[in-house]
This record gives structure tokens, sequence and C-alpha cells, in this order.
């Protein structure tokens, strides 16, 4: 599955696509794209538990997971999983 | 006395070239404050039913009692007025460092009234205005306006100016200063020019001017200390390392296209295909060349591109979030080189770009229906950047456009192409894809608007708090919250930025500790709800009632695509509780609510 990675994530992986096996929960994809590019980890989440950091937010086909169930949100092989570092602007 | 501010306003009538001089009534700042707040409060006092670009209209210059301090962010100067593009009250703020000189130069506020015979410009120095011929600056572009007369007038000098367009009265637009920023939204520049007024040149050397005192000078340095720490740390803030100072407001485009909100050929789509190809990170890979900043911002969000040769050459500041999106996925553009170029046309031109992407859009729609004198394709970039110069010159069909899009629109014959409310553009947040902010649209007292209450700070990046975009629920308080707040630090004048990481606590120690009033966080707010219904009473006098707080049709008809498929905007829940809340009657300030903020 697709985990696509913007902002200053794209200073670590350039280009901001990973492709990662088929996961059963986003925590678990994530996991495995740290695993790919293992600086990802600590602007992602605490350094000690998998929870997201502050203002990180990560949505499943555009929807924000914090408006789901958070990262043991379910995912299929066809989702795509969109990962933002701390952003705003307007 | 009262601490921070120069206690000092200048009355210009240009008919009669008088200049007169007064300080704030101290009960006025008490209930204003400064910034939006005070200008509104002058507009109102002027009376509503003003015709905007007649002489008789009121342009106030506005900073607030923090500008020019060691507040960060406190570069903000309101250009507050009745505006000739949506007839309600507007203010629309612009960074750099024009404020602050108008600060060291002895002022909180220059009200000018009146037209001059001839083109004249205003000089501000040292506590006095004075009136200069402007007759070798009119016809010319901001860019060498400001070079000129910054050449005249030395170093320590800023310049506000309008372009051809504001001289033409489009109605939309801009003031503009030396570093490209706008005063963009409404149409200020359009009174500048009604008023022959084409620029005000700002003289003051910081090191040369005793600053206002604070109040409680420890203190007030505890206040900025501990507000610095916030921005300094903030995820959102922190500079070189947070989205915002890294990529500019442009950080966004990514992640409304990601969430299906990203308003899209005239709003048909809420998803750009391109959109990647038009985002903050791509701008800064390809042609970013430096980052300026306006005074005392340490987040310095704004990115100088250049294109370097062919026939879009150009170098310009600063592709904001809101342009991109206008000249782009609005437009069907993802030619970087092409939108920096109408970037730079709109900034000398002086132009709002929302106003005019969002035009140039309506256009390509009514051109696919058989209604405008020419054929304006989908993301034609030559066509559309002959029609910018042709708005800006009110030449061709140009001078159809430069109504603005909404006016545009129902002259050629279909008012629901304009994606508009009260007559001004909408910013570039879906309203079915994300409820909150289109409620916000529809009850922005200035028109169409993201920055009167920007619920997308919690819709989509989660500050102060989280809320769940696709639903309707709490979205009128939070609303309404966010819309007192940034009345409030309107008035101070801070940039908006600073409530990523601040909230009226920390503004509201800034400004008690400098001033010596007491103002609590509970009295912030207070104050910016009184703002923001002497505001909405204004818009009530001039006719504006709950008819007037909607949304354009196409996002309660036509769902919204790909990651918010489906979705259509449900303002009128949202609508009911945001009344009730505000104490209005279907969108008329109540007679109770006005003798409860002491308007009445």
């Amino acid at each position: 599955m697709l985990v696509k990675l913007f902002g200053t994530l794209r200073m670590i992986v350039p280009g901001g696509r990973v492709e990662v096996e088929a996961a059963p929960t986003v925590a678990d994809a994530l996991s495995a794209t740290f695993a790919q590019h293992p600086a990802l980890r600590n602007e992602v989440v605490h350094p000690d538990r998998m929870e997201l950091l502050p203002h990180v937010n990560v949505m499943v086909n555009g929807r924000l997971v914090r408006d789901l169930q958070g990262l043991q949100t379910p995912v299929r092989e066809s989702d795509t999983i969109a990962v933002f570092p701390p952003s705003a602007g307007g | 006395m009262i601490g921070g501010y120069a206690h000092r306003l200048a009355h210009v009538d240009l008919t009669t070239g008088s200049v007169t001089y007064e300080p704030i009534p101290e009960h006025l700042m008490r209930k204003y404050l400064g910034g939006r707040g005070l200008g509104v409060k002058f507009v109102f006092d002027n009376g509503p039913k003003v015709d905007p670009l007649s002489p008789d209209n009121l342009m106030c210059i506005m900073n607030g009692p923090v500008t020019g301090t060691a507040v960060h962010m406190s570069g903000r100067l309101a250009v507050v007025t009745k505006s000739p593009l949506t007839g309600t009250v507007t203010d629309s703020h612009m960074g750099g460092f024009t404020a602050a000189r108008m600060r060291w130069a002895g002022f909180d506020g220059i009200l000018v009234k009146g037209k001059a015979a001839n083109p004249v410009y205003m000089v501000v120095e040292n506590g006095t205005v004075s009136i200069q011929d402007a007759s070798s600056l009119w016809g010319l572009g901001v860019r060498a306006t400001v070079r000129a007369l910054q050449e005249k007038y030395g170093k320590n000098t800023s310049v506000m100016a309008i372009g051809p367009a504001g001289e033409r009265q489009v109605r939309f637009a801009a003031w503009m200063n030396e570093h490209d920023r706008a005063s963009g939204r409404g149409g200020t520049g359009a009174v500048g020019g009604s008023k022959n007024l084409k620029a005000i040149v700002f003289v003051a050397d910081r090191s040369a001017q005793p600053l206002p005192t604070p109040e409680r000078k420890d203190a007030f340095q505890a206040a900025v200390r501990e507000g610095l720490k916030a921005i300094n740390a903030g995820a959102l803030t922190a500079p070189n390392k947070g989205g915002l100072s890294v990529y500019g407001t442009n950080v966004l485009m990514n992640i409304l296209n990601e969430a299906g909100s990203l308003p899209t050929m005239n709003g048909r789509y809420s998803h750009f295909e391109q959109g990647e190809e038009i985002s903050g990170e791509k701008f800064r890979e390809t042609l970013m060349v430096s980052e300026p900043v306006c005074h005392a911002c340490p987040v310095h969000c704004k990115k100088e591109l250049e294109v370097k040769e062919g026939k879009w050459k150009s170098k310009t500041e600063s592709m904001e979030y809101e342009t991109a999106w206008a000249f782009g996925a609005l437009c069907n553009v993802y030619d970087r080189e092409a939108m920096t170029y109408m970037l730079d046309q709109c900034n000398d031109y002086g132009l709002d770009t929302i106003e005019m992407g969002v035009a140039l859009a309506m256009a390509m729609e009514a051109s696919e229906k058989g209604l405008t004198p020419e054929v304006v394709n989908w993301g034609d970039t030559e066509k559309m950047s002959t029609l910018v110069r042709q708005t800006a010159y009110r030449e061709g069909f140009g001078d159809t456009l430069c109504f603005g899009a909404a006016k545009a629109a129902e002259m050629l014959g279909d008012p629901d192409m304009a994606l508009s409310v009260k007559g001004q553009a909408m910013p570039a947040y879906d309203p079915r894809g994300v409820q909150g902010i289109g409620l916000g649209y529809a009850t922005s007292n200035r028109g169409a608007c993201h920055l009167r209450g920007y619920t997308i700070a919690s819709e989509i990046a989660g500050i102060p708090f989280a809320t769940d975009r696709t639903v309707t629920e709490g979205k009128a308080n939070l609303l309404k919250v966010f819309q007192d707040l940034f009345a409030f630090t309107d008035s101070m004048d801070v940039c908006k930025f600073a409530t990523f990481s601040e909230g009226a606590d920390e503004f509201a120690a800034q400004v008690r500790t400098l001033t010596g009033m007491e103002i609590s966080p509970e009295e912030a707010m207070k104050i910016g709800e009184r703002i923001y219904n002497l505001e909405r009473y204004y818009n009530n006098l001039n006719g504006f009632t709950g008819k007037d707080d909607t949304l354009p049709k196409r996002f309660f008809t036509e769902p919204a695509t790909h990651n918010s498929a489906g979705m259509v905007s449900h303002l009128d829940v949202m609508l009911k509780e945001y009344y009730e809340l505000r104490g209005w009657v279907d969108g008329v300030v109540s007679e109770a609510k006005l003798k409860e903020l002491e308007l009445v």
C-alpha cells in the first residue's frame, strides 16, 4: 500500500512516496514505513511509544485518523495513507 | 495616561488639504483597542449610507497599541473603510515594516476623507502629515512608485501605494507596500484611487524615535518573552522547523487536496490531480530565492520567487496558498512559472489575487456556456495573464472582470457561477469537505473570508483542539470564538499566525502590561465580540440580513469529489445555532445585544 509523506518529511524521503506491504492498521503501516526509513520515526511518533506527536496529522483516504480510530484505524491494501508534519497557514 | 499608544490620530481632508491632529479618546481605546476595532468605530461613526467611492467615504490607516514594539509578529497595518466591492465595512491587513514605521513616526492612525483635485501622496514623519503632488507618479506600477519615493526620502522609509488598478477604481484593487505585502481584500486600493491618493510615505528611524513606554515595563518584557517562547516552541510556528516557516502558507496545498477539500475548476471538483505541482514544497524546490521577514517576526513565512528567464520572467513575493489555489487548481493550471508571473502582475498593478483568480475561473465556466465576449479556456495561462492586465487597466473584457467575480457573473447572466459571498470571492477551502469554514464564509462581515474565523486551524490542523471536518456539531461555537479572538488580535494588531501558538491569555497579558488597561482574557474576548457586532450592525444598517449569510449554490447542490465524495454543505443547521449564540435575529443584531455590548 502507498504511504505519502509531505512537508519536511520529504527532507528524509525525497519524493515522499513509500510502498509497504499490506497492513491491518495505520500503526502497522507506519511501522513498516519506519522500517524502510528509520529517521522518519522521531518526526512522526513519540520515541518510546506508537503515538502521534502533537499536530502531526495522518489521513486514510483523506479522513484524519484522529476522527476515525486513531492509529488503530483498519486499512486495506487499496487505501492511501498520508502523513503531514505540523503544518498550518492561511 | 494609557501606555503603548502614540496618542495621535491625523484627520486628513484631501478636498481642502487640511490636516488636524487629536488623541484617541480613552474610552474608545478601552472599548475598541486600536487597529481594526477603532477603524470600524470611526467608519461606523462616519455613517453607513456613504458611497464607498465618494469623497465622503472614510479610509482609516490604522495600527494597534503593540505595533512596532518588541511584541513578536506586530508588524501589521489595517486599512479600514466601506468596501466598494461588497458595500460592507471592511478591514484588510498587511505585514512588512510599514505599520511599525507609522508607529515610529508617531501615529496610531491616519483618517482620510475627501478627494484631491489632482493626484497626491502623503508624507508621515515626526508626528506630522503633509500632502504632496503625485502627478509624476500617477500611472506608475506599485514597484516604480515605491522605488521613486524611497529614493527621494531615504533609507528609513516605508511606502504603501496603489497601482494602475487602484487608480482606475477596480473594485478589488489593493493597497500594497514595499515588500509585495497587500492589504488585498475588499477593494481598499480603489478607495485610495477614488481620493486621488497614490501613496503614503512613512519616514522614521526606530533608533531616533522614542517608543511609547510600556505601563508596566518589566511585566511587559516578561509577557513578550512568554509569547515568543510559545512561538519558538510551537510545532506549527517554530522558526525553520514548522511547516509555515519552511514552506509558507502554501504548505496547506497538499493537505487540503488530500482531504478532497480543494475547490477545483471553479468548484466543480474538490480535488486537483496536479495539486502537488503547485504546492509549497514544489515552489520551494524550484523557484524560491529568499525568505523575507516582517517586523519582529521569527517565523518568516514569506517566500520570494524568481523565474530567471523566458516569457514568464519575474521576481516577486510571495506565493501564498490562496494565490496558488486561485491561479492554480481553481483555473486548472499547474504551470508554476506562469502562476508566479501572474502574481507578479497583481502585485505591481495592485490587485487582490484571490478575487482575480476566482473571477478568471468564473470567466472560464462562463466561456463554456457561451456567455463571455471572448473564449477563455480552462488552463489557458496566456489568456489569463492578458486578462489580469486588462482588468487592472479596465480594457476589453477586463472592464467586466474589474467589478469582481460576483458582479461580473451577474453582468454575464448567471450569478451562480461566482464563488462569492456578499460580493467577495471565497478563499481556498471547500465548504463541502470542511463544514465549519462554510459557516465562516457565510457569516463573515466583509464577504467570503477565511481570516474572520479560521476554523481550519481546528478542523484540519487540530489547534487549539481537533474537530472533525465533516460534522456540523460544535462548529457554530468554534467559529464564534475564532471570530471574536481575531477581532481582538486584529485590533492589537498582530499577525493571525501568532494564534497558532498563543491564545487570549498571552495576548491579553501583552496588552495589559503595555497599556496598563485591566484587560483579562475574558475582557479581550468581549472586546472582540463588541467589534464583530459593530461591524454586523453597520452592515445591517446597509440592508444586509440573514439572506446574505449564505454560500454559492454549487456547494449545496453539487457534491464534492475524491476524498470528500458526496458531501455538501449543511450551512442551515450551523447557521441557526450560530445566530442563537450571537443573539442575532435572522442575521440582524438584536437590541438586547447592542445594549449588552454598549453599542447603543
